[in-house]
């Protein structure tokens, strides 16, 4: 089983403690980053962009955060995706069911899905053994 | 050669010559020889040779048989049986086979109760005869032309009172031939009802020394009542007096019953009709037009119908008028073309214009229809107008729908997302097995519920400021309201040695809520104070100014701006936060627009990143 790196782009310290957990207990889980904002999360991947073992497989992007938000975050990453010599999956983790959010992430290519919080550990699992 | 007695009429060469001068021919008869002597001016008039001698075997071939040849022997029968003298006239074929008209006065010689002789005298009266013929057969023509168009012909000599009727004028009034006329016999005919008229356009055309056309309704005898037309002009003397008055007077009794029916007619159409000839003058309008004008059908007959239209529409009448009588036809004009009319009293009626032709004998003129589309343009402006308010309502209950989607957006983010995470944490904590794991987790739900309780207030208290908006509005002077604010953040002044400044003297003071201003200058001063470039000491500058009658306040900073490109439409949400500031709620600029919004203000923002924000306010 490949050792997957995973970022959580969360405002939401209560989110961040309670997936963190869940994260925590799936054996191929290699690194856990959090971020509170989409402007943290990019300017450690800028850092390190040319330090594969640095950045992503699979990132939990939360839409409502202050500073840069999910969307904002996935226009800079997508321009920065081709530069990355790394495969990243990005899931979209909102509270919100507003069905213009859903429309929007579903536009985007780059998005595998749209996940509606609170995240079922299980679910979290199945994901990650997909990816591995 | 026999002597004739008429040789001896007198002293020969006067009578002779006299007689040949006056072309008058001679004959004598002596009955008893039946000898006949033609003068020579007689065989001149019957176009014989010299040497013809007449005898009365050859008289009748004088005269084509019947008429004239049976009354030739007659006469001349009776001269010699009863002694009668005779004066004829008496178509005459001559030698050559010509007609001629001529006078035959006979005289017989009586002697002893017996005729001896008949003298005579010929005179050719073909010219006279001729001109008479003509005359009557002319004066037969013009009767006929007076009758067939009821028309008669008068002179009214105005000093004598003396007035001449042609035949057909007498027809034309029922009286016999004749009877004499003068003007107080003409009234006594008249239609009672018309007389006063009648005896006031005489006068009037006298003074004015012109006639004018007009009409006037006589009654026969039997009762019967007819309407004639004069025309008419006035002769003058030298001395510029009118002294005669000459004209026709027609019966148009069935024309002006056609007009009646006509009028019958136009007056029952709906609208009002106005018929004007080519020059745009006006022959006839209806009764609806009169309502609509308020004029009377006499004071607009004859005036050319710019009376009717409003100076700045005659370019626009014109043009119309020049395409129709191109090509006349029934032409309605453009409904949008805000055509008007004015009436007598100046006021203006909006009006949809259509033009027909009409034919008649008078040559082209055009019937203009209006339909006045006062209630139309009315019912317009009312359906633009509910047309309006319906937009405003559909603005407005955007603006509600936008305010509901707002709410739906933060129940749904706002709210679920701390109950989510309360799911999470319940879950964790049941797997989990350590205990200080498990104190943590309970930490984390008790702040989770303080964080819920806080967010549910804020929403409770958002819903009160749009319904409260109304009540207590009160005189807030800017100053104090300021002042207050500045009590309220002493510390945090104090703590980032921000200066600020202030200029109220355009618009010192407001009518607002007055719980709603402070938590405005609260919120916004505040913000600023947050939100400063750090080692930069806050300048905040609060300005008020009127702009179209309407309080607009500023709060302008030098903090760290905000990208409203990239967050301008999450400015005023509900928990929208633009910093990682630790007490960045993001309720502050929410309640704030809350607030404005449900006094019916605005506000906006200008900011630029790392130099500073300004709030806009409309009151």
């Amino acid at each position: 089983m490949k050792p997957i790196n995973v970022f959580v782009i969360d405002d939401d310290e209560i989110y961040q403690f309670t997936i963190g957990v869940i994260l925590k207990s799936i054996p191929n889980v290699n690194s856990i980053q959090m971020f509170g904002d989409g402007a943290e999360a990019l300017e450690h991947i800028l850092t390190h962009k040319n330090v594969e073992s640095e950045l992503p497989d699979i990132v939990f992007l939360d839409i409502n955060m202050p500073v840069m938000d999910g969307f904002q975050f996935m226009d800079e990453f997508i321009e920065l995706l081709p530069k990355l010599n790394k495969s990243t999956k990005v899931y979209m983790v909102s509270s919100s069911m507003d069905p213009k959010d859903i429309k929007k992430a579903d536009r985007i290519e780059e998005i595998s899905d749209y996940l509606v919080k609170p995240l079922k550990s299980t679910h979290i699992k199945e994901i990650l053994l997909e990816i591995s | 050669m026999k002597n004739w007695d008429i040789e001896d009429f007198g002293p020969e060469s006067l009578l002779k010559k006299t007689i040949k001068l006056a072309k008058i021919g001679i004959y004598e008869l002596d009955v008893a020889s039946n000898e006949i002597y033609w003068s020579d001016v007689t065989k001149q008039i019957t176009e014989v040779a010299e040497d013809f001698v007449p005898t009365l075997e050859n008289l009748p071939s004088f005269f084509n048989e019947g008429h004239y040849r049976d009354i030739a022997r007659d006469a001349m029968n009776n001269a010699i049986t009863k002694g009668e003298p005779y004066d004829l006239d008496l178509e005459v074929l001559t030698a050559k086979g010509n007609i001629r008209y001529v006078r035959n006065v006979g005289h017989p010689k009586m002697e002893n109760g017996i005729c001896v002789k008949i003298f005579g005298f010929l005179q050719d009266i073909t010219d006279r005869k001729r001109t008479k013929l003509e005359l009557t057969k002319k004066n037969q023509q013009l009767n006929l032309a007076e009758q067939l168009s009821q028309i008669g012909y008068w002179e009214w000599d105005i000093m004598a009172d003396n007035i001449i009727w042609s035949d057909n004028l007498y027809r034309i009034f029922g009286l016999e031939a004749g009877t004499p006329i003068h003007f107080e016999r003409v009234v006594e005919a008249i239609h009672p009802d018309d007389r006063k008229t009648f005896r006031e356009n005489a006068q009037k055309f006298i003074d004015e020394k012109r006639f004018r056309k007009f009409m006037h309704r006589i009654t026969h005898e039997d009762g019967s009542v007819r309407t004639v037309e004069l025309i008419g002009e006035l002769i003058m003397n030298q001395y510029g007096d009118v002294v005669k008055m000459i004209g026709t007077t027609q019966d148009i009794t069935e024309h002006r019953m056609s007009e009646i029916k006509f009028r019958g007619l136009l007056d029952s159409a709906p609208d009002t009709m106005v018929i004007v000839d080519r020059k745009g003058i006006i022959q006839l309008i209806n009764k609806q037009a009169e309502k609509m004008f308020g004029y009377k059908s006499s004071e607009l007959v004859d005036e050319h119908v710019t009376v009717l239209v409003p100076n700045r529409l005659w370019d626009t009448m014109e043009y119309y008028a020049e395409t129709f009588f191109k090509t006349p036809k029934h032409t309605g004009l453009p409904a949008d073309l805000d055509f008007f009319v004015h009436n007598k009293s100046g006021f203006q009626i909006p009006v949809q214009v259509t033009l027909s032709p009409l034919e008649t004998t008078e040559g082209l003129l055009v019937s203009i229809a209006l339909r006045d589309i006062t209630v139309q343009k009315q019912a317009a402006h009312r359906i633009l107008e509910t047309n309006k308010s319906l937009k405003e309502s559909a603005k407005r209950l955007k603006a509600q729908n936008r305010q509901l989607e707002e709410f739906n957006q933060i129940t749904s983010h706002n709210l679920r997302s701390p109950v989510s995470n309360l799911n999470a944490l319940l879950d964790i904590y049941k797997t989990e097995t350590d205990s200080g794991t498990k104190e943590m987790i309970i930490d984390k739900i008790s702040s989770v519920t303080k964080h819920l309780t806080w967010t549910l207030d804020t929403l409770v208290e958002s819903l009160l400021i749009k319904k409260n908006a109304q009540q207590s509005l009160e005189k807030n002077h800017f100053d104090k309201v300021l002042l207050r604010t500045k009590e309220m953040l002493a510390a945090e002044i104090i703590k980032t040695e921000a200066t600020i400044t202030y200029d109220f003297s355009e618009a010192p003071t407001v009518m607002y809520n007055k719980v709603y201003l402070e938590s405005i200058f609260l919120n916004l001063v505040s913000n600023s104070l947050k939100y400063k470039v750090e080692g930069r000491p806050p300048e905040i500058f609060v300005q008020s100014k009127i702009k179209e009658g309407i309080v607009l306040l500023e709060f302008r900073d030098n903090g760290s701006g905000i990208n409203l490109k990239k967050n301008g439409h999450k400015l005023f949400g509900f928990s929208k936060v633009f910093h990682r500031n630790k007490d960045a709620k993001g309720v502050g600029l929410f309640l704030t627009k809350a607030q404005v919004d449900a006094m019916g203000g605005k506000i906006w923002a200008k900011s630029e990143e790392g130099k500073g924000t300004s709030f806009f306010i409309n009151l």
